[in-house]
């Protein structure tokens, strides 16, 4: 009755690199791009490390149509000519009511600055222009990217903090496993604007190092905090019936998703997990690689225990945030194309930066790339504000 | 009004992020709408309100402001006409 769900496109814009080989292989060789964003002094960031997006040129968007996008919906078109050109998609096949887009986003403020400096000038909103509506929305991409793609079926977007795109992936797999969507456009955005960051730069969050290199220690017994990441993710999901039909190339299978919400907790970690392997209906042992929700804070020890609780000390465990950053809104959807990458090309991405913790039980941290293929991964989101959501993907 | 002809070309370069166009290859006959220049009716109201702003002109009357928004040679006669500032 329940239809397989698999992920037949992949596209990303992110500080690795702007095409699936390049960022594969910087995950390969743990090459990160964080570096000292200078700008954010004048706001009194406590932290000024940022992982920078590197400049593209290959694609560009039209006019046009770029009058309608805000930096994140901009890399929500990026990714989308990135997914149908790598992948060698037709994109007669991504329209109308049988195709959904569901999309992880959490901010649009690089257009609210430009709004409100507009009103502070001329006092008057029709200075505002028509195009601004639709760029200052959470949902700027998902908004943006159905009228861009002709898909007519389902388009929300999810907004739970850093959890936005794995809950994204969760309900877009949900929606495609019952049948209601034949296909859906799924992925998390993140904006680098500093307002979408100054709130947590204010917390403390940031690491506070001028050591780009060494800054992102997820799981150590010396992390510091997290480095802000972004861009955008983007994943198609097709029922396996259709991806066969149209012939098109099955990065990996999408076979649990479990959620749940409220105290940051071991036992909410754990929780989640559990309902993740029982969506999956696998056991524990079934899973020979964790992608870590760490980032460097102080919950990293939760998560840590977590872990040890369901799956012991054998399973191969990482943070590629530790490379990536904290990819934010975008991170749950960008950490299952990473899994799937890694898939892919059969290696398991270090956790940089990790040395020693006493105050975590023994979880097989990998600090080193591994020669070796992942074949069904649990992927962890655990939100700062509570919200959890774990993706499980097996070799398809 | 070869300054005022300039500063249009300027401004309708601003206010529609026509990236890939100068100033010189605006020609003042030129048709700024479909053929031409290229551009639409979300162009035009971003470059309306600035002109209503810089020039106290008022687009209102819509077969005037038709008339007027054709090309550079039409707006600067437009502004010179009707305008408070200009």
């Amino acid at each position: 009755m329940d239809n397989r769900v698999v992920i037949t496109g992949l596209g990303i814009t992110s500080s690795l690199g702007h095409s699936l080989d390049e960022v594969s292989s910087a995950l390969a060789q743990g090459q990160s791009n964080i570096q000292l964003q200078e700008d954010n002094k004048q706001f009194g960031f406590q932290s000024l490390l940022q992982a920078m997006i590197p400049p593209q040129n290959k694609y560009k968007i039209e006019r046009r149509k770029k009058r309608f996008l805000s930096e994140s919906a901009i890399y929500t078109a990026l990714c989308w000519l990135k997914t149908v050109d790598e992948n060698n998609l037709d994109p007669q096949q991504f329209t109308g009511p049988d195709v959904g887009i569901i999309l992880g986003n959490d901010s649009s403020a690089q257009p609210l600055e430009d709004l409100v400096a507009t009103l502070q000038k001329y006092k008057e909103t029709h200075f505002l222009g028509s195009t601004m509506v639709i760029k200052v929305m959470n949902s700027c991409c998902s908004m943006n990217l159905g009228p861009l793609i002709g898909a007519q079926g389902i388009n929300i977007t999810a907004s739970a903090n850093d959890a936005s795109g794995a809950h994204a992936l969760g309900y877009a797999f949900n929606l495609v496993k019952s049948g209601k969507q034949q296909a859906i456009i799924t992925g998390g955005f993140q904006e680098l604007h500093w307002i979408a960051m100054a709130s947590f730069d204010a917390l403390g969050i940031f690491a506070q190092s001028l050591e780009p290199k060494t800054a992102c220690r997820p799981f150590d017994g010396e992390r510091i905090g997290t480095v802000p990441g972004g861009g955008g993710a983007l994943l198609v999901m097709e029922n396996l019936e259709r991806a066969q039909r149209l012939g098109h190339k099955i990065y990996g299978e999408v076979i649990g998703y479990g959620f749940n919400s409220g105290d940051k907790s071991v036992a909410q970690y754990e929780r989640c997990m559990r309902k993740a392997l029982h969506n999956a209906k696998i056991d524990p042992n079934d899973i020979d690689y964790i992608n870590a929700n760490a980032s460097g804070i102080a919950a990293d020890n939760l998560e840590a225990q977590a872990i040890y609780n369901v799956f012991g000390p054998q399973t191969f465990v990482s943070s590629t945030k530790s490379i990536t950053g904290h990819e934010l809104w975008m991170s749950g959807a960008s950490e299952v194309l990473y899994s799937l990458l890694m898939m892919r090309d059969g290696f398991i991405a270090p956790s940089l930066n990790f040395q020693q913790n006493n105050d975590i039980p023994h979880i097989n941290i990998v600090t080193e790339t591994l020669q070796r293929k992942p074949r069904t991964v649990l992927s962890n989101t655990f939100g700062l504000g509570g919200t959890n959501a774990c993706i499980i993907i097996r070799e398809y | 009004m070869e300054n005022l002809k300039q500063e249009l070309k300027e401004l309708i370069i601003t206010a529609t992020n026509l990236d890939d166009v100068t100033v010189e290859e605006i020609e003042d006959d030129m048709p700024l709408f479909v053929e031409g220049l290229g551009l639409d009716s979300i162009d035009a109201l971003e470059i309306v309100v600035p002109l209503e702003k810089k020039y106290g002109v008022k687009f209102d009357d819509e077969k005037k402001a038709k008339q007027a928004l054709f090309s550079v040679q039409t707006l600067a006669d437009f502004i010179i006409a009707e305008g408070k500032n200009g």
